[in-house]
């Protein structure tokens, strides 16, 4: 977790009540009272910045803050080769059959590369190649293309397609760790984005109406008729698990004590394209179909050996100092059992049961990716009666 | 192969470039290639030989068919040079405005919770956001790396990649952006008291996320707004503007009128000063020309410059005042609390 601060600064008495409160069964206590599938409440706001196709900003409670904006360019769609389409996307086009149907896309013509989309992050106080902020740009991003949603809709013709650039800023300084609010602030700009409309037909060399007011949304409003499956982007969720309790966006504190922090992707299952003469009815939390995308593990503050730990007590080096017999041996011993009330750094891994848990909880139905695509439709929705 | 390198502006040139590989046909050469032959508008259309005939007219196709392609973009401009000549004739500018009018100038401080300090700040389209940290203690590699300047703050600028018209990507080692930084950083440094706060630091971390010109200028205003929102005492507000002048160096326009607060098209077209002194008084704390200008033009666009910097104040003046009663009117500081009474307001307490 390089984006954060690798020090942290919390009394070892601290972490231990901290502990211990979040991993009371059945519901744990969480330092700022919520519960532990809770968000913390954010202020979101779409199409802030007229310069770009789609922008949003939000604001969590705590103050962490960010901004993504969208630009595409009319790119030339490099001519098809054997190695064009990478194997995992071959697999994913045979996976779904949802959008064959009326996607009007020819079955022979699928181009589509991963090159098209692309993604900076910009953290303050951090080099854009620092490998933290790099691994949570790769996150997002991952989660982006393997949905194989959003490069379908870049396509123009077999030879042009819309190259995308996504900016994303953390205004404020890293509190905890801004995945969660990167990627729904970036799910929430891919919502705004708007394309130029499309006048040339088949393969021509593209036209676009000049007419702003005539583009159209990347991915069109429920209820639209649209030719384009309603899918939504993907979100990645943050899940950490202290003990056998599993809680949702995790703050800085609650990092700290953490024994395993999962990132989750989740997209909706792309459901069949609406008819052309009939309108759909916006979709509800019970009927809509969620899939994982990625698993990824981060190594929380927790994991990391504290400053000023000598060798010789330190279990990453085994207890072993260069030259010199262990003086300590206890260090070598795999596991001591705790002390009420003195905090210990997990050591081992974590049973499979909580993993699987902390994916589950995230993935069910009225679940808390449910919860949160509500509540993002929410926003959506808001800014179109505002329009 | 005889296929230009670089770009050429002038048509004819690249037909000859092009004329030269005989065998190159317009539809399989690549996007780059084609890039070559964006000309503006306003070229002077040469008659070619019969033997670049055809090519020319596949250029004219070229351009047309890019044209088309990329004038996709939200917030693209037409690519038409700014006629300064029309300033004469009503004396207006291009957006409308006189010659010593600023543009719209709207700001906000306190927009973000978790920082000492922050601001946000529109001139015209530029708008900027400035996060204030600290003061906070000098941690050791920033003593090692400063030690030779003792300097309290520590400026940091991020321009995001959509903030200009075409997206461009940000990169670490842009010597405009350091420059901007270290301007922005000198000038405060000369502000603030920094002997309040002896091995401290304050970082001020400048978002930029859309261009119109006078960029500079609005990187010191949301800064000066941003520090004194995080109280950090200073002896009075910075404040930028710019000032250029209505023709350019070429012109031996004796009639040339200065300009106040010029947008991006006037920028790229005439020569400009950025402009920054310190609170109302003529006390210039930063000057920076980076256009070619004439010395007799200097005085009135330094004069006019440094009375934007007055209207600025008293507009950024206005901001703080007004977050400062309403802060009292939630009850949030005491009414006794108040800072200047009057005209002056030295400093802000925290």
């Amino acid at each position: 977790m390089a984006t954060n601060q690798q020090q942290v600064l919390i009394s070892p008495a601290e972490l231990a009540y901290l502990h211990a409160s979040l991993s009371l069964s059945p519901e744990p206590i969480r330092p700022d009272g919520r519960s532990s599938t809770q968000f913390r409440p954010l202020v979101a706001e779409t199409d802030i910045l007229p310069g770009t196709n789609g922008s949003a900003r939000i604001c969590f409670a705590d103050g962490s803050e960010a901004i993504v904006g969208v630009k595409v360019e009319v790119e030339k769609t490099k001519p098809k080769a054997g190695a064009m389409i990478n194997p995992e996307e071959g697999k994913e086009e045979k996976g779904d059959t949802g959008v064959e149907g009326g996607g009007g896309f020819d079955d022979d013509k699928k181009n589509y590369s991963n090159d098209w989309v692309e993604l900076a992050v910009d953290i303050p106080g951090h080099r854009d190649d620092d490998p933290g902020t790099a691994f949570l740009g790769n996150m997002i991003l991952e989660a982006l293309l393997e949905d194989g949603e959003l490069v379908k809709r870049l396509r123009i013709n077999s030879r042009f397609h819309w190259k995308m650039y996504l900016d994303v800023l953390l205004i404020s300084q890293p509190l905890s760790y801004p995945l969660p609010l990167l990627s729904l602030t970036t799910h929430l700009a891919l919502l705004s984005t708007r394309l130029p409309c499309l006048i040339s037909e088949g393969d021509e060399d593209p036209m676009f109406d000049d007419d702003w007011a005539a583009s159209t949304n990347l991915y069109p409003p429920r209820g639209e008729k649209s030719k384009l499956s309603t899918s939504r982007p993907p979100i990645t969720l943050l899940v950490m698990s202290v003990g056998h309790s599993i809680l949702f966006d995790p703050t800085y504190e609650e990092l700290a004590v953490a024994d395993a922090v999962l990132a989750v992707s989740v997209s909706e299952e792309p459901t069949k394209p609406v008819p052309q003469d009939t309108i759909a009815t916006p979709k509800q939390a019970k009927d809509r179909a969620l899939r994982l995308l990625s698993i990824r593990s981060i190594d929380p503050p927790s994991r990391i050996t504290p400053p000023g730990v000598p060798n010789g007590l330190n279990p990453a080096t085994n207890g072993e100092v260069a030259g010199l017999q262990p003086k300590h041996a206890e260090a070598r011993t795999a596991e001591v059992p705790a002390t009420e009330g003195v905090w210990k750094a997990p050591r081992g891994g974590v049973s499979r049961s909580v993993l699987s848990a902390m994916v589950f909880k995230a993935l069910e139905k009225g679940g808390v990716a449910d919860e949160v695509l509500d509540g993002l439709q929410g926003v959506e929705m808001a800014s179109e009666i505002l329009e | 192969m005889l296929a230009p390198a670089k770009p050429i502006n002038c048509p004819l040139a690249s037909c000859l470039a092009w004329s030269a590989c005989p065998t190159k046909k317009f539809t399989n050469c690549s996007d780059s290639e084609l890039s070559l032959f964006r000309l503006p508008p306003s070229a002077p259309v040469t008659t070619p030989s019969t033997d670049t005939i055809n090519r020319f007219d596949l250029y004219l196709r070229a351009t047309s068919v890019l044209d088309s392609v990329f004038s996709h973009s939200p917030a693209r401009n037409v690519a038409m040079p700014l006629d300064t000549s029309t300033y004469s004739m009503a004396l207006l500018r291009v957006d409308g405005r006189r010659w010593n009018e600023l543009r719209r100038l709207h700001a906000q401080i306190r927009t973000q919770s978790a920082s000492d300090g922050s601001s946000y700040l529109e001139m015209g389209h530029t708008k900027v956001l400035c996060v204030v940290t600290g003061p906070t203690e000098k941690l050791a590699s920033q003593r090692m790396a400063s030690s030779s300047s003792s300097s309290l703050l520590d400026v940091n600028i991020s321009i995001a990649g959509f903030s200009s018209v075409d997206r461009k990507r940000p990169s670490r080692t842009d010597k405009r952006v350091s420059e901007m930084a270290f301007t922005v950083q000198q000038s405060l440094n000369k502000a603030v008291h920094a002997a309040i706060f002896p091995n401290s630091t304050i970082s001020i971390s400048l978002t930029v996320l859309s261009q119109d010109g006078s960029l500079l200028a609005s990187l010191f205003n949301a800064a000066t707004l941003a520090l004194v929102d995080a109280g950090i005492p200073m002896s009075d507000y910075v404040t930028a503007c710019t000032s250029g002048s209505t023709s350019s160096y070429a012109a031996a326009d004796d009639a040339a009128d200065p300009l106040l607060d010029l947008n991006r098209q006037e920028e790229q077209e005439l020569p400009f000063l950025t402009v920054a002194t310190l609170g109302g008084s003529d006390r210039v704390c930063a000057l920076v020309c980076e256009s070619r200008v004439q010395v007799s033009r200097l005085e009135g666009m330094l004069a006019v410059g440094v009375d934007g910097c007055k209207q600025v104040r008293t507009l950024l003046d206005r901001v703080i005042r007004e977050r400062g009663a309403k802060m009292i009117e939630e009850g949030a500081i005491a009414r006794g609390d108040v800072v200047g009474a009057g005209d002056e307001m030295d400093t802000e307490e925290d």
